[in-house]
């Protein structure tokens, strides 16, 4: 399947009654989740992004409340577009361990971690540049999860969802691509040929820019 | 209008997502606008098709949506249940001539363009060279880059057949994947309109579904 590659994912609170309107999730078992990221540092070019999904057709992120019940008092975990969350990952809370609740039913939701490319803030970007990330997320693989990466064939752009984003990768001719309607875009390495050294030029700042695999899985 | 009285999730049951086209529509529809469902895939011309197709749709056909207990079939009535339950209706573009176009030509993609559809039937893994095109087949294939000169230069802005990403994109979507795996020739303006559909990760990700399935059928896969 082509996807944007993942780092990691967990389904939260996953075996238990769906009819139930809060759930709990032990801390640890997202820490878990978050671990890989630790090392993501040391790489200039890569940030790890993590979002929250619900399954749940009428849920939109906006709608999802995550609260971590620390002994020290409740941490609320603020739930951004498109899902995107900071979560907080610490060595006081992994062996305090506390319960992290949520206002969805249990099994809804997927707490998922994605290694990014850096720059995401910048209009223009060669393609050189997105190479060199690219490069960056397979050390990174190698080095974190002693694994190949997958197969990466290009990008895939997130922009806000609901805004009307463009890009256009100006080569020797021009291509126009629109976001969907999610704010998201595929650029696969047959669109921008490294011979025309192609710059990326989006009509706003993307939220983040993920890898993308063409590996069948 | 909304409809969000159940907490149910949706279940969009489709066939092959190498050949059945009506399938992609509402899948395509609701991936893009990031409404979660749950996905059933009936293999075409299977004793396992025959038996889930009679458990899922009343008309014996895929696609079908299943939302408690709603069961909507046909890939239109689908995409404007979506619309107004989880879209707040902008499945639709703004403004109501542009709307009234857009179900115009999703209609016209609906019920018309037969020969299109019997002698370039959707298969994403094929790749035909020096595909011979029969005078009917480019007849449809004429009228239907017409329609997307005529909606783009009425769109303007955006890259889409009006603007933003439309119920009509999806509608069309199927044909943008015959004119690739056909080498149909374009022009520019069609071919600018082809490059962002094909740009779409949740098509990206259908071709690569349809990519990995296993099953072939020979009618098909016998065409070019």
């Amino acid at each position: 399947m082509r996807l944007p590659v993942l780092l990691a994912s967990i389904v939260l609170a996953a075996a238990a009654n769906a009819d139930e309107a809060v759930s709990t999730t032990p801390y640890a078992t997202l820490y878990q989740v978050l671990s890989p990221v630790q090392t993501i540092g040391k790489y200039d070019r890569l940030v790890a992004i993590e979002r929250i999904e619900s399954k749940m057709p009428d849920v939109k992120s906006a709608d999802i409340r995550v609260v971590i019940h620390a002994k020290s008092g409740a941490i609320a975990v603020p739930v951004g577009q498109d899902g995107v969350v900071n979560f907080p990952a610490t060595n006081a809370l992994r062996e305090e361990n506390p319960p992290v609740e949520t206002n969805q039913p249990k099994g809804s939701l997927a707490f998922i971690v994605n290694v990014a490319l850096r720059g995401a803030d910048r209009l223009r970007v060669p393609w050189n540049d997105v190479e060199a990330g690219l490069e960056q997320v397979k050390a990174f693989y190698a080095e974190s999860r002693g694994a190949t990466a997958p197969a990466i064939s290009g990008i895939e752009v997130h922009f806000a969802p609901g805004t009307p984003a463009m890009l256009t990768i100006e080569g020797k001719t021009e291509r126009l691509l629109m976001a969907d309607p999610a704010g998201r875009l595929v650029v696969t390495r047959d669109m921008a040929p490294e011979s025309e050294k192609p710059v990326l030029a989006f009509s706003r700042a993307p939220e983040f820019v993920l890898p993308y695999s063409d590996e069948k899985k | 209008m909304t409809d969000k009285t159940s907490n149910d999730a949706l279940t969009l049951v489709i066939g092959n997502k190498n050949y059945s086209s009506w399938s992609l529509r509402p899948w395509l529809l609701m991936r893009c606008f990031g409404v979660a469902f749950d996905e059933v895939r009936l293999p075409l011309e299977t004793p396992e098709f025959e038996t889930g197709v009679r458990r899922w749709s009343p008309s014996g056909r895929v696609p079908v949506l299943h939302r408690g207990d709603l069961v909507v079939w046909d890939s239109l009535a689908i995409s404007e249940y979506v619309n107004e339950t989880y879209l707040d209706g902008r499945g639709w573009p703004d403004g109501a001539q542009s709307r009234a176009v857009a179900r115009a030509v999703s209609a016209e993609m609906h019920s018309g363009f037969q020969t299109l559809r019997n002698e370039l039937p959707l298969n994403c893994r094929r790749r035909a060279h020096n595909f011979v095109v029969s005078p009917d087949a480019r007849r449809d294939i004429e009228r239907i880059t017409r329609i997307w000169r005529e909606c783009r230069a009425r769109a303007g802005e955006g890259a889409y057949l009006f603007g933003a990403f439309s119920i009509a994109d999806a509608m069309y979507a199927p044909v943008v994947l015959r004119f690739e795996t056909y080498a149909i020739e374009i022009g520019e303006v069609e071919r600018h309109y082809t490059d962002s559909i094909l740009a779409l990760p949740a098509l990206k990700e259908w071709l690569a579904a349809a990519e990995a399935e296993g099953q072939a059928l020979p009618k098909y896969d016998a065409v070019a």
